[in-house]
């Protein structure tokens, strides 16, 4: 009776971090969990298998990936990283008991150890292999301190042989197993010699291993020593968290929530931003909602480059896609691909097989779509995507893809933004998505010539005036320093309330009804560069 | 213990020979993955794994009506010991190959044969493997792997020496006694290997327009010819054309490595033409390189035509000939006129052939879905636009092994994207014979790869030192040239 309430407690105070670290990773930190997931991708072949061979570590590397998939999917992955940590202190917890500390000591250390793993899952790169390391070390002296015999010397042989699996399956864990080692020498003050010597024979094993490593493997001596990575605390960074949950939101089509989001933040991220930009341009409605946000570097593309931020590159192959440039689309999918922690990632795949489905390229999107068949999250998609198994709704949004590419060829130094989309509309004079990136490319860096030029020879040119109030009020802008006749105004200015509205300002800039008005922005602008 | 081996064996093949489901031949070549079917194979190579694509439930390969390899599922994979015996048994003749696939309860049967040389290959493959943009890099590495078995080994690699560009490693006449490689970047340089001493070189002198980037040695190996290059990578908007590079300036010069200094000759730093891609005749009488009028960059690239030219040497004063001849160009007869632009010229170490790559324009290749090798006999002047080696993807990049009957070159015949190296015979009358790839031993590493196999060398021997060396090498000064 008296265990049994003894042991409440803690099951209790187990079961209660579990569930806290469950909901913070469900609805606090997902889709830190789903980049991290990105950047993975774990295949069911065997060259994928006998890679992990190539290093030490294989056991914690290949658990690490194959649990990673997992996060994917909403709830499975939290709940395969809570397990995980779950799984890490009843180890941890256990391995106390066996030094003798008490039951409640022993649940509050496991707890502890537990939560510092947590914390390092702030980290978008930290790897679960890190943690299902440190897990197989605690193991691993758990077995060992079953077969210690105090009385005999036989363990003194089979402690080197645990030390030199350790580190072959576990990499930095083996630290761990011998940390608790001298704990269990200390706690029990053992003063058997043996132990002493299988410590030490050990020790020496392991640094031969970790020197073999070093040298067979092409590893530094201090990457070798703490393989697979040790994780480091950070604080929980809930602007990436932002950015990523928009990421995650427009690579799903959930675009509503991007907006929602957006329209209810004061102050939106460029990221946040870039992704609004990008649900709206779809709609049509760029040019509708292009002042209520922040400007984006290079008014609305970014360049891309070996010293753009990570995050930066990831998302350029979605806007490249968006605009219809497949050439940059499959170039920025390559350069995240590359840049990824393992020089590989499940979506820039994903991005890589589009494009090459629409240019036509069939063999290299099969090369693709069958890696990714061999993919437990994307196999599905694979299947769809696969030109022999393509689905009716794929193959319509593929063609519907091809009406907006590149149809020119030209050779271009470095993504230059206008050059770009100057091209993609010249090849496609339907293609609003591009027609809106350049003229609101143009207004937000507030190059009005540009813009007029762009104007007059995508729109007026070809008789398709594109009629939004913000191009209409920086029309008006440019025919008043043009100082054209009203002829001109006539032809460009067809929405009579902008008429109407550009004579008022022109009476009362300060008036506050301009407040969002492109004219109120230019001027600003010219003021700022002043 | 020996005795029961055999009895396991015994059983295996005799079940293997049982196997009564019923064999239907059938017409054409075998769906496998690699493609190796046709092919000729030198007497030294490693078991060709392969995959059957028809999914096959099972594969069964026989040479000569003997069991060589069966398994339950689409992957057909050798027994080395094996694999070297038989080729040792049909070295100089022609294996007959059945390959059968399993579909339910029935064997497809497909034949094929593959010709074994007795002449060998260089044993040695060194390579860069890097993601096919080619621009940027992430975790590079070179790598040197024994193409008669499945041993790869890095020489250099990012883990040692920083996130560092690295490429280009080069023999001198397919010696592992010295060879050359870049490791770029801040503190880098060339890493020359000595008989396994590695140094340093800073190979630049004043008015160049860069550091030396593509390079040859001289017979002797004490001069290297090499080209300084500015590139300029630059993108086509089609994206099936994806990236194109060119030089915007680029000359040859020869350096003595004894006592490092460059030589130089006006002939090959034209300010009006763009020098590149030089190498040493085997007799080290000549350099060949290629050489374009300059044109409006980027506009006119089209019209970046590159000649194939030669120039002399004179290995004992170290000086560089007063003529150049041009060998291949837009004046001289070929059977390719609308492929002029001219690359990578490599000559046979018996110094009859020169292997080249053609394209449209320019000197970037490997995005030119129609750069083909092509082979040109100096001794009658006939080319050859190896019809047998070449695809309607990119080849190029491609190296001699020592005997001159082999050549390696990286492809990207199978999805356009990743380069992989192939290996091609040349018999004595000059005749190409069907390119095979390096085998692996998992059959479907290809399918899984996503790097390009870059420059592929041959060699005869494996180096004698690694990527440790390199690291090493790396902090030590690099030797000026003056």
């Amino acid at each position: 009776m008296k265990a049994r309430e003894s042991r409440w407690p803690g099951v209790a105070l187990l079961l209660l971090w579990a569930a806290a670290c469950f909901v913070f990773f469900q609805w606090f930190y997902r889709y830190h969990l789903f980049f991290n997931e990105q950047n993975h991708l774990f295949t069911f072949t065997t060259s994928q298998l006998l890679g992990y061979f190539d290093k030490p570590a294989w056991l914690a590397c290949l658990a690490g990936d194959f649990l990673t998939q997992f996060f994917y999917y909403a709830y499975a992955g939290p709940a395969v990283l809570t397990l995980a940590l779950m799984g890490t202190a009843l180890l941890a917890r256990a391995a106390a008991r066996r030094l003798g500390l008490a039951s409640s000591v022993s649940t509050v250390l496991a707890l502890v150890l537990a939560t510092v793993e947590a914390v390092t899952f702030f980290d978008a790169g930290h790897e679960l292999s890190s943690l299902v390391a440190l897990a197989l070390g605690i193991a691993a002296f758990i077995a060992t301190s079953m077969v210690w015999n105090h009385n005999h010397w036989w363990p003194a042989i089979f402690y080197p042989i645990a030390a030199g699996a350790t580190y072959w399956m576990a990499g930095y864990g083996v630290w761990v197993l011998m940390a608790l080692w001298v704990a269990d020498v200390i706690c029990h003050k053992h003063k058997n010699r043996y132990y002493l010597m299988a410590w030490m024979l050990a020790l020496a094993v392991t640094a031969f291993e970790v020197w073999v490593a070093a040298e067979k493997c092409y590893l530094r001596l201090d990457d070798a020593l703490a393989w697979p990575g040790v994780g480091r605390l950070s604080k929980p960074d809930f602007d990436l968290e932002a950015d990523l949950e928009a990421d995650n939101n427009y690579y799903f089509g959930r675009y509503d929530r991007i907006v929602a989001t957006v329209q209810r933040t004061e102050h939106p991220t460029p990221l946040q931003t870039l992704f609004y930009n990008m649900v709206m341009a779809r709609q049509g409605r760029l040019p509708d909602v292009l002042l209520s946000t922040q400007p984006t570097e290079l008014g609305t593309l970014y360049t891309v480059g070996p010293t753009t931020p990570k995050l930066i590159i990831n998302t350029m192959p979605e806007l490249y896609w968006t605009v219809g440039d497949m050439m940059y689309a499959e170039r920025a999918a390559l350069l995240a691909s590359t840049f990824s922690p393992h020089n590989h990632n499940a979506r820039m795949l994903k991005r890589m097989a589009e494009v090459n489905l629409v240019t036509a390229d069939t063999l290299a999107a099969c090369k693709y779509l069958n890696i990714l068949s061999n993919t437990l999250a994307y196999r599905r998609w694979a299947v769809a995507h696969h030109p022999a198994t393509m689905t009716p709704a794929v193959r319509e949004e593929i063609e519907a893809k091809r009406t907006m590419v590149n149809k020119q060829d030209t050779l271009r130094i470095g993504d230059h933004a206008r050059t770009i989309l100057r091209e993609l509309v010249r090849s496609n004079p339907d293609n609003i998505v591009a027609l809106d990136y350049l003229l609101c490319t143009d207004l937000q860096i507030a190059d009005l010539p540009s813009f007029k030029a762009d104007y007059d020879a995508l729109c007026m040119a070809n008789g398709k005036p594109r009629l939004k109030p913000l191009y209409q009020q920086a029309l008006c802008i440019c025919l008043a320093v043009e100082q054209a006749d009203l002829d001109t105004w006539q032809r460009y200015i067809k929405l009579t309330e902008v008429r109407h509205a550009w004579k008022n300002y022109n009476d009362n800039p300060a008036n506050p009804m301009f407040a969002g008005s492109y004219w109120r922005y230019y001027d600003v602008a010219m003021k700022q560069s002043q | 213990m020996n005795r029961f081996l055999y009895i396991i064996i015994a059983t295996a093949v005799l079940m293997a020979c049982n196997d009564n489901r019923p064999v239907t031949d059938a017409d054409g070549r075998p769906p496998i993955y690699p493609d190796y079917t046709d092919v000729t194979l030198p007497v030294n190579v490693a078991p060709l794994n392969f995959l059957a694509r028809d999914s096959a439930q099972g594969v069964w390969v026989l040479v000569d009506g003997v069991t060589l390899a069966k398994s339950g599922d689409n992957r057909a994979v050798f027994d080395i010991d094996r694999w070297r015996q038989l080729l040792a048994e049909h070295s100089g003749k022609a294996m007959n190959v059945e390959i059968r696939t399993l579909h339910g309860q029935q064997w497809i049967a497909y034949h094929t044969t593959w010709a074994v040389v007795p002449d060998s290959i260089d044993p040695y493959l060194t390579y860069r493997l890097i993601e096919p943009d080619y621009e940027v890099y992430h975790h590079l590495a070179l790598y040197e792997r024994c193409v008669e078995n499945f041993d790869e080994r890095p020489i250099s690699t990012h883990q040692l020496v920083g996130d560092r560009c690295m490429n280009c490693h080069t023999y001198a006449g397919q010696s592992a006694q010295r060879s050359m490689m870049y490791v770029r970047g801040e503190g880098g340089g060339a890493i020359l290997n000595d008989a396994g001493t590695l140094s340093k070189l800073d190979i630049k002198a004043p008015g160049m327009v860069s550091g030396s980037v593509y390079f040859g040695f001289s017979p002797s190996g004490r001069y290297i010819t090499f080209s300084t290059n500015v590139i300029i990578p630059a993108f086509h908007s089609r994206a099936a054309k994806r990236l194109e590079v060119y030089d915007d300036k680029s000359d040859v010069y020869v350096a003595d490595l004894k006592t490092r200094r460059i030589i130089s000759s006006p002939l090959l730093a034209d300010s009006m033409h763009l020098e590149t891609f030089p190498t040493f005749a085997p007799d080290g009488r000549h350099i060949y390189y290629c050489v374009a009028r300059t044109v409006e960059l980027p506009g006119q690239v089209e019209q970046l035509q590159y000649s194939l030219c030669r120039i002399g040497f004179d290995e004992s004063t170290g000086t560089i000939g007063g003529r150049v001849d041009t060998i291949v160009g837009p004046t001289t007869s070929g059977p390719s006129p609308d492929k002029r632009s001219v690359s990578h010229p490599r000559v046979s170490p018996d110094g009859r052939y020169v292997l080249y790559t053609v394209a449209h324009y320019g000197t970037f290749p490997i995005w030119h879905t129609e750069a083909d090798l092509q082979l040109l006999d100096l001794t009658t002047g006939a080319v050859d636009t190896l019809a047998v080696v070449n695809s309607p993807k990119s080849d190029t990049y491609h190296a001699w092994s020592s005997n001159g009957r082999w050549f390696v070159f990286a492809s990207k015949r199978d999805d356009g994207l990743y380069g992989k190296p192939y290996f091609c015979y040349i018999d004595k009358d000059g005749r190409p014979h069907k390119p095979f790839v390096l085998p692996q031993r998992d059959p479907a590493y290809y399918d899984n790869c996503l790097r390009s196999f870059n420059a592929p060398e041959l060699g005869r021997a494996p180096l004698p030192f690694d990527a440790h060396d390199v690291a090493r090498a790396m902090h030590t000064p690099a030797l000026p040239f003056k």
